[in-house]
């Protein structure tokens, strides 16, 4: 055989395998709403950057007609390239060929650019959008996911590992995405279950609908599996490059710093520090308005936005400089904490602690929802996550105390005690054991109960605990706080902590692993 | 989001705030009657083992319960005497559903 006749064989088995499913099946796939998997690398990659490995893979199964079926790339696309310049590792499901189902070749490509991210310390995307597991392939099948999961916890902490739920993901398949660091949804095309409407509804009885059960929504308001929701592809696409901007490459790099670093639009507290709360302790603000005050202009990129809103956590940058905020948000449930707001505070925190990013930590929180839902769902048991979480982490901590920190709450909000490299207050912050209706009915009950005009001595009990103890002053006079200022000093001061702020030893205990409540 | 002016109750302090749909409190009353006998799965009630006023071991089964196609066999948790039936043969029952009361 010439070379010529060579090359022109090589071509075109390449340009066969290129059209995956065929001409026909990436029409249904552009018909039914949905990119198909090559258009979609091309998309998050910078433009020529796609570097395709294993595209000549194929299966080996015999069983069930499987020998004579020809499948390209066994319907996965694997490879590497680069967003703004900087390396990730990539793959991304093929709808188009046997409906993406996950064979042992399938998984064997997903498995080595797994291993390459490892290897190489750069983060990895996958791309889900697949009918499941290859029935046909059996055991092996399931042999497959299970490498897949041992190397998704094996990586985890190591590179960020980012899932894009393009499709149905269904069945085991879903435990992938459940164990990477960000999932991605997108209105009307992703869809998340362990076991789907025609099961449930013969085996339990239920009806729903599966976009109910297990859409984009769902997942991003509700159970809380996934942390970015989006209209359209596009958007997702968006939304990853932007994410990526924050993170470093593995755990072993700090945080990228931005030559972008202008101050906020609109900076908190200028010209006038008392405009930033209300006067009254019992309204509510949006904490979003401080966070993007203090933050670099642009900067502040928000995580689960629809899940337990009584929490904020995101990312944002200060002098360039990524960091991590959770902050209460006093406009939805007055910034209780409670089991979902915990869960997803925890898991944030130890993200940005794998990854040496930053910690800023926002306070006005009144304490714990109360409510007998609370306490049957485990408070106690998530809340200790919360605990736990800003206990372990050894990046740098920065607390700022803008209003309420009561009780148990205030520990948990990441206070001194926790480990904060730096607590701030403003002269507004209350840290106290609880607000001053509840104290003053508790400490004073007798007083109020005994009195000639209860309610008139409950008023002035009230206003004696609140002017004695509702301020930052106690707490920092035993050094709780370290230092208090106004509002519009704290991004000058939080920049300057930033620049003097380094990542904590370890300390000396021998152990394998602590034991996070779960 | 749109402004709503509803109140969440902390400590005796009363905060105006948003207070999204699952976590408006309804008001019910909730006892654990440690004899209550609950359906911990939704399913249909295949057929009830016990009479009202009937003396009861723990252990005794006293409900047979077809839920994820196959048939559960509920058991009283310890002994006394079935005060109330709650539920016929052929019911289904919702998960929690209360469907006997022992005393």
């Amino acid at each position: 055989m010439t070379i010529k006749i060579k090359i022109n064989d090589f071509l075109s088995r390449a340009s066969r395998l290129l059209k995956g499913g065929g001409e026909a099946s990436i029409q249904r796939q552009t018909k039914s709403g949905k990119l198909n998997a090559r258009e979609r690398i091309d998309y998050i990659l910078d433009q020529y950057s796609f570097f395709e490995t294993d595209l000549f893979v194929e299966h080996s199964a015999k069983d069930f007609g499987m020998e004579s079926k020809k499948l390209a790339g066994d319907g996965v696309v694997t490879g590497f390239g680069k967003v703004d310049g900087r390396a990730v590792a990539v793959f991304a499901q093929d709808f188009t060929v046997a409906g993406g189902s996950l064979g042992k070749a399938h998984a064997g490509k997903i498995v080595k650019i797994m291993d390459s991210a490892g290897d190489m310390g750069i983060p990895l995307i996958g791309i889900n959008d697949s009918g499941g597991a290859r029935i046909q392939e059996g055991v092996d099948s399931l042999c497959g996911y299970g490498d897949i999961f041992f190397r998704n916890t094996q990586l985890s902490g190591v590179v960020p590992q980012i899932s894009l739920i393009l499709g149905p993901c269904a069945g085991g398949a879903v435990y992938s995405p459940a164990l990477t660091d960000f999932v991605f949804v997108v209105d009307r095309i992703s869809n998340m279950f362990i076991t789907g409407p025609q099961v449930i509804k013969s085996v339990i009885g239920e009806e729903i609908e599966a976009e109910e059960l297990g859409g984009a929504m769902t997942h991003a308001a509700t159970t809380g599996n996934a942390h970015f929701y989006a209209k359209t592809e596009a958007e997702a696409f968006e939304q990853i490059r932007e994410l990526l901007s924050y993170l470093p490459a593995n755990s072993t790099e700090n945080p990228p710093v931005s030559k972008k670093a202008d101050p906020p639009l609109n900076p908190l507290g200028h010209p006038d520090s008392r405009k930033v709360l209300p006067n009254d302790r019992k309204k509510s603000y949006n904490v979003k308005e401080i966070i993007r005050g203090i933050v670099d202009s642009s900067s502040f990129f928000e995580i689960q936005k629809h899940f337990a809103r009584n929490i904020v956590t995101g990312f944002g940058r200060l002098a360039g400089k990524p960091v991590g905020i959770i902050a209460n948000q006093p406009k939805v449930l007055a910034g209780v904490l409670d089991v979902d707001a915990s869960d997803k505070a925890s898991r944030f925190i130890r993200f940005c602690d794998s990854f040496n990013i930053p910690l800023l930590t926002l306070v006005d929180t009144p304490g714990y929802l109360p409510g007998v839902d609370q306490e049957h769902a485990g408070i106690i048991r998530h809340g200790a996550k919360l605990l736990y979480a800003y206990s372990e982490a050894t990046v740098p901590k920065f607390t700022v105390v803008m209003r309420k920190a009561y009780g148990g709450a205030y520990i948990a909000m990441c206070s001194r005690h926790l480990g904060a490299n730096m607590v701030i207050a403003w002269p507004t912050a209350e840290i106290a054991v609880m607000g001053p209706e509840g104290a003053a009915n508790i400490i004073f009950k007798s007083e109020i109960s005994e009195s000639d005009d209860p309610e008139k001595t409950r008023k002035e009990k009230v206003k004696e605990y609140e002017d004695k103890f509702s301020n930052p002053y106690v707490a920092a006079s035993r050094g709780y706080v370290d230092m208090i200022i106004e509002p519009n000093k704290t991004r000058d001061a939080l920049i300057k902590a930033l620049e003097l702020a380094k990542i904590k030893s370890q300390p000396a205990y021998t152990r394998r692993h602590g034991n996070i409540p779960l | 989001m749109e402004d709503k002016t509803e109140h969440l109750l902390v400590d005796d302090t009363r905060y105006e705030t948003e207070v999204p749909e699952r976590y408006k409190i309804k008001g019910k009353k909730v006892t654990m009657n440690p004899g209550d006998i609950r359906a911990i799965i939704p399913g249909a009630i295949v057929s009830i083992k016990v009479r009202k006023d009937q003396e009861v071991a723990a252990g005794d089964v006293v409900i047979v319960l077809e839920a994820m196609k196959m048939y559960n066999d509920i058991e009283a948790e310890s002994d006394g005497k079935v005060t109330e039936i709650l539920v016929s043969e052929g019911d289904n029952v919702a998960k929690g559903q209360l469907m006997i009361r022992m005393d």
